[in-house]
């Protein structure tokens, strides 16, 4: 049999991947991380590429922009350059907006759910664009969690918030922080109970995809933080006092 | 000896992997187009089988390039992690001749079996 061309061979190489039940860490790493198979799962983007720039122009007030929109543009675009991406939609409901649904039914998107921790069987991906100067909160953490629980039960296993802030209750750069709290409670306790993934792209991951990291890889370590945290032991740093029942509750409690 | 279930690799049979077998005892080093006429699987699924031996570490993998001109020897033989070639000038030492364009160049796989004996089952 000759040798095949590039195309082929990439071919071959995806259909070998896609018919293995679970990647292990060397196929992870040596071939789907790896530079020389980069294009087995994103394509390049110049006008991401440009789009990134926008942004960071934008976040330090060399030029305007409608910042939601902006956000949004990106997401889209992030996703867009995954090589098996199906389709990208947009949806509205009487409920506040979740901004893009993104599937895909390709082997090049089954090789990527399996690379992401994802079951094949919910190829659907809802993804929320944050443009906020505060950081996402527990109860707009909460709210994707159970649009993806409720509209997506069997079709959807992941939750991407693409934010300028991260959520509330995740460590910032530089402190250790072994209790989970707020939204990063609230993201370990429903993967425990849904086995489904809330993550967050923010600015800092912006930056790193700008500086050409890849963004599957983010995803894929975001996902491994969340596998890993169930391990940990939930311990709450909200610092749960007894207090005396409040007035209005309290006549009630000496009534008898 | 090493055993090795196949059984997640559900398109081979039994027949099959004793095929696969008798292979690997006279034969270390493994391309798919090899390991498909010697079992009777497809291309895609000796691939997938070689993959699968890669990713457990139990077999080092090798893309080779070929000069499109003289298909029957490759000319370069990296590590399956570095993927294929991004050219902008590569001399073929074969041929002697400078190549140019990507699509000049083909690909083939190949993987070598580092354990000393490995009987398949599934």
């Amino acid at each position: 049999m000759p040798p095949a061309n590039a195309e082929e061979t990439k071919k071959l190489m995806m259909n070998a991947l896609t018919a293995l039940k679970s990647l292990g860490e060397r196929a992870r790493v040596e071939v789907l991380e790896s530079q020389g198979w980069a294009d087995l799962l994103t394509k390049q983007s110049p006008i991401l590429n440009n789009r990134l720039k926008d942004y960071f122009d934008w976040c330090e007030e060399k030029r305007e922009e409608n910042p939601g929109e902006l956000l949004e543009e990106i997401a889209y675009l992030l996703f867009h350059c995954f090589v098996g991406v199906g389709n990208i939609r947009s949806f509205q409901s009487y409920a506040p907006q979740h901004d893009l649904v993104v599937d895909g039914d390709s082997a090049a998107w089954l090789l990527l759910m399996n690379y992401l921790h994802l079951p094949t069987s919910g190829r659907t991906i809802v993804v929320e664009c944050k443009n906020q100067k505060h950081p996402i909160t527990d109860q707009q953490f909460s709210r994707l969690c159970s649009i993806l629980q409720n509209k997506y039960q069997d079709t959807a296993h992941l939750g991407v918030f693409i934010s300028r802030t991260p959520a509330t209750g995740f460590p910032k750069k530089g402190l250790s922080r072994r209790s989970l709290s707020d939204s990063r409670a609230t993201q370990a306790l429903f993967h425990a109970k849904t086995n489904k993934y809330v993550v967050v792209i923010d600015h800092n991951d912006l930056l790193h995809i700008n500086n050409g990291a890849s963004f599957s890889k983010i995803l894929e370590a975001k996902i491994r933080e969340i596998e890993a945290s169930t391990g940990i032991s939930l311990d709450f740093d909200e610092e749960w006092k007894e207090i005396l029942l409040p007035p209005h509750l309290l006549k009630h409690h000496y009534a008898d | 000896m090493l055993k090795v279930n196949l059984a997640s690799l559900d398109f081979f049979s039994k027949k099959q992997v004793s095929l696969l077998n008798d292979l690997v005892a006279i034969n270390k080093q493994l391309m798919p187009h090899v390991v498909a006429g010697a079992t009777g699987c497809r291309l895609e699924e000796a691939m997938a089988l070689l993959i699968f031996l890669y990713d457990k570490d139990l077999a080092d993998g090798y893309i080779l390039t070929y000069h499109s001109k003289h298909q029957d020897f490759y000319f370069m033989k990296r590590p399956l992690k570095e993927g294929l070639l991004k050219i902008d000038s590569l001399f073929c030492q074969v041929c002697e001749e400078k190549i140019e364009n990507e699509n000049d160049l083909l690909y083939d796989f190949e993987f070598v079996i580092n354990k000393e004996e490995v009987k398949f089952e599934v």
